[in-house]
């Protein structure tokens, strides 16, 4: 599997193109900005784009699809709970997808956004805006929060700590970095026991 | 990506390095190996897709070359020479580095998480998007350094010079930081 990451300074947001092998079909994750060294990376690999993953709709993260759609026309995959100007095919919890010889697995991840999803392919987790290196999505209020702490918890921190992350924002990182220096997620990870503990003792 | 396969030996979670099917630490000839990853280091090709964990390496002179999309991550590196190399998505998580030169490098999407830095010197490199979070340094020197972007959150830094930096979306969140200088850096633009 190859990984090319790519950086916007258009609301600096992490592009990922993937694919099995250098000149076959790709994907690409998030496309926040398509500029000229975007489809470079594209042309020069001779990667055909046959697919688009989407990990929710914030305008960082699918602001360039117009342009995509445009040029290559690619199957565009995105949650059920998100509406688009482009036709999309939904995705859901658990699926799994078979795609340029990858398998992608769909993982559902409330908080940030009711529509955020990560995706693994193979050892790789491409996490959006769920968890970034040393900090976890913002949130609108401090129950989104704790849905978000909780699926994190639940949904990705159980899976294999040798892992390689790829966040939506920020730099590259791994969940055995994330479990161990992740302030963010170890302080407020505590505060929500902390408060179940309270609804507990009440 | 380099190679996923973790090792043969059971209850050990560490990639395999180079093709074998043990990590360096459980290889039954060490030493055959170890000459392969020395042979690799040092030659002039790039390096691609490297999958080299837990190995020892000491009085090296890494020649200017890239290194991509490859996993050192437990290694151990002493009086090791990296300067002019070019690192792009490549791991150097929870190593120990002891008197290593990385002057003038190039690290893009690179990680250099958990490991331990000794008297390392990092002057004059473009280092960007790289990830420092958790280091323990020592007498180490980022100056001269565009950092854009890098993390260095939750890190221990000791008798460390970061002078005249680009910090620009650099992170430095909770740091535990004695005898750190930043001057002439924009420390005001990192987050802190």
């Amino acid at each position: 599997m190859r990984i090319y990451q790519h950086f916007s300074v258009v609301g600096f947001c992490n592009t990922y193109l993937i694919s099995s092998k250098d000149g076959s079909d790709a994907i690409l994750i998030d496309p926040g900005h398509v500029d000229t060294e975007l489809i470079h990376l594209i042309e020069s690999n001779k990667f055909k784009l046959k697919h688009v993953l989407l990990t929710h709709r914030h305008k960082a993260h699918t602001a360039g699809l117009g342009t995509l759609v445009k040029i290559y026309n690619p199957t565009i995959y995105a949650s059920a709970f998100a509406t688009y100007e482009y036709p999309i095919r939904t995705i859901s919890d658990h699926q799994v997808l078979s795609l340029c010889n990858l398998e992608v697995e769909v993982i559902h991840v409330p908080g940030h956004s009711l529509d955020s999803l990560v995706f693994k392919v193979g050892h790789a987790l491409f996490t959006g805006d769920t968890l970034m290196c040393g900090r976890v999505g913002s949130t609108e209020g401090y129950r989104e929060q704790a849905l978000l702490l909780r699926s994190i918890w639940k949904r990705l921190m159980t899976l294999d700590e040798n892992i390689l992350l790829f966040p939506g924002h920020g730099t590259a990182s791994k969940l055995r970095i994330e479990r161990m220096f992740n302030h963010q997620l170890l302080e407020l990870g505590a505060i929500a026991k902390e408060r179940q503990n309270w609804r507990e003792d009440e | 990506m380099f190679n996923f396969k973790t090792c043969a030996q059971p209850t050990c979670n560490t990639y395999i390095c180079g093709e074998g099917p043990f990590c360096f630490r459980h290889s039954p000839n060490k030493e055959e190996l170890h000459s392969s990853c020395v042979a690799s280091l040092s030659g002039k090709e790039d390096v691609l897709d490297l999958s080299l964990t837990g190995g020892e390496f000491e009085d090296l002179v890494i020649p200017k070359k890239e290194f991509s999309s490859s996993n050192m991550a437990w290694c151990t590196f002493r009086n090791v020479d990296f300067s002019e190399c070019t690192f792009i998505t490549s791991f150097f998580d929870f190593c120990l580095f002891d008197r290593c030169r990385f002057n003038g490098i190039t690290s893009r999407y690179s990680i250099f998480s958990g490991s331990k830095m000794l008297n390392c010197d990092f002057s004059g490199s473009s280092i960007t998007h790289t990830n420092f979070v958790g280091i323990d340094t020592l007498h180490c020197n980022f100056s001269d350094c565009d950092l854009y972007y890098s993390n260095f959150g939750t890190s221990f830094l000791r008798d460390t010079d970061f002078i005249d930096c680009n910090l620009k979306k650099a992170d430095f969140s909770n740091t535990n930081q004695r005898r750190v200088s930043f001057r002439y850096s924009n420390y005001e633009e990192a987050h802190h």
